[in-house]
Parts: C-alpha cells; sequence; structure tokens
C-alpha cells in the first residue's frame, strides 16, 4: 500500500445517511448537563462522578454524532467515572463507553449473539460516522 | 488493581444482587431490559451483595430510588471473572466480581452484555 504524500487531499466520507436534527442534539446535551451533575457516590458503590476529560469527549462525540445523524441515544452512567451511549433497532445494537480516561469503547452486535468490539482511535469522527451509518443502515 | 482469586466457597449457584440506578433500566420489547453499563466500573471491580448474608430491604437502605438485579455468580465465573468476598463496615455481604487480571477493554464490553442480558430485575428503579 503506497503512503499518501502530504500535498494529497485525504477525503473522508462524511455524509449523513439521515439528516442532523437539531432536537435530538438538543436532548443529547441536556442528558449529558444531567449525568455531569451526579455526586460522588451516586451508585451507593462509591463510584466518582462523570470525570472531566469524559464530559470533554462526551461533548466532542455529540456534536459528531449529531453531524452524522445519529437517532437519540439512551445514555446510562458508569460506575468509575464514565458514561455509556446506545442504540437497538430489531437485533441491531450499537454501544459507544468513554472510559474515566476518555478512550471510547465501541460495541456493535449486528446479529443477536455476534459482537464486534474495539477502542476508537483518538481522533474517532470518522469512525463515528462509519459506526452511525451501520446503524442507521 | 490488586490480583484477585476468586473465591470458590462462593457456590456457582450462588445470588449476586446489584443495585440499579434509573438510567440502568430500558424499556425493550418484552417488557424492560438491563444495560450492560449496570455491569461495567471504570475500576474493573463491580460491587454486589452476596443475597445469602443480607436482604434486599438492607442492599436497597438509603437508596429508595434504585432498582436490584440478580446474577448468579456462575454466570461472570464463566467468563473468567473471580468473584470474591469484600466485606466492609456496614455491609458483610458486600462482594465483587473482578475482570481477569490484563483484560483488554474491548472484551470488558462483550462481558458486562452478556453478564446483563443473563441478570433479573428483581426491583425496577424509580424515576424522580
Amino acid at each position: 500500500m503506497s503512503t499518501p504524500r502530504y500535498d494529497q487531499a485525504i477525503v473522508i466520507e462524511t455524509d449523513p445517511v439521515v439528516e442532523p436534527d437539531p432536537l435530538v442534539l438538543s436532548r443529547m446535551l441536556d442528558k449529558l448537563a444531567e449525568l455531569s451533575e451526579l455526586p460522588e457516590n451516586w451508585d451507593g458503590y462509591g463510584s466518582p462522578g462523570i470525570q472531566p476529560v469524559v464530559k470533554e469527549t462526551a461533548s466532542d462525540l455529540i456534536e459528531t454524532l449529531h453531524k452524522a445523524g445519529a437517532p437519540m441515544p439512551h445514555f446510562a452512567p458508569v460506575s468509575g467515572g464514565g458514561i455509556q451511549l446506545e442504540w437497538r433497532k430489531k437485533n441491531r445494537e450499537l454501544e459507544l463507553e468513554i472510559l474515566p480516561n476518555g478512550e471510547i469503547a465501541f460495541l456493535k452486535a449486528p446479529e443477536p449473539g455476534e459482537m464486534e468490539e474495539g477502542i476508537l482511535p483518538l481522533s474517532f469522527h470518522a469512525d463515528v460516522f462509519e459506526l452511525v451509518k451501520w446503524f442507521n443502515a | 488493581m490488586p490480583i484477585r482469586i476468586d473465591d470458590l466457597s462462593i457456590a456457582d449457584d450462588d445470588l449476586l444482587w446489584r443495585r440499579l440506578h434509573p438510567d440502568w433500566v430500558l424499556p425493550a420489547d418484552d417488557g424492560f431490559r438491563i444495560s450492560s453499563a449496570a455491569f461495567k466500573d471504570g475500576r474493573r471491580e463491580v460491587s454486589v451483595d452476596l443475597a445469602a448474608l443480607t436482604t434486599q430491604e438492607k442492599t436497597l437502605a438509603g437508596f429508595p430510588d434504585q432498582g436490584l438485579a440478580e446474577i448468579k455468580a456462575g454466570v461472570p465465573r464463566s467468563l473468567s471473572h473471580a468473584i470474591v468476598r469484600d466485606p466492609i463496615e456496614d455491609n458483610p455481604a458486600h462482594a465483587l466480581i473482578c475482570e481477569p487480571p490484563g483484560q483488554p477493554n474491548r472484551k470488558r464490553e462483550r462481558d458486562a452484555k452478556e453478564i446483563a442480558r443473563q441478570a433479573s430485575i428483581l426491583k425496577m428503579p424509580q424515576r424522580k
């Protein structure tokens, strides 16, 4: 495989399958704000609140999800200071978990029992577009 | 994180209880389901109570809005997680489900999903 030269344009496919919905963006930001208010020990098991780096990553992720045309996810806090976003339709499932260190883990399940998982790269935008495109298809 | 040795005095059929935050239960086609988020912890050890050593009332004391999930110890154990007793002040029933040492984050997602799938809801959490 040849390495692209710096003077070559690299085009990333970013056309959303579904048009971004401003209402979904607003609801996602509201939910993030709500979770950001969780106090220490919100789970009764000594969890810290949502970590600052998690909030920062979540804001960036939400903006990318909006641009990608993602439907409203279910938000859940994760013990230890993280946040999980998840979607399900018919048999298709997608989960994105922002870990306490700011990394994003993903799990996609195209069929019951089938799962693909991994950690998104630091520059996750193109991967998130692909995941949303897969889910919306 | 210390290396945890699976406590075999806890039988596979022994029941573990985990309190459920309201955001950990979602509507599903056949009622409700537990989010995998309920069985994750960034510290890689998930707190539970050994049901045999407590009561639902004691586990839920102080957390009136939270629900309660039940899972057999054999489920996380079948995924190579250790179950250890971890009594704490005011809660001698406290125990931990511990990820295998060195487990990559990605397997954590899959395991939590499987544990959540096999857990049942004993009490629904209440939304304020």
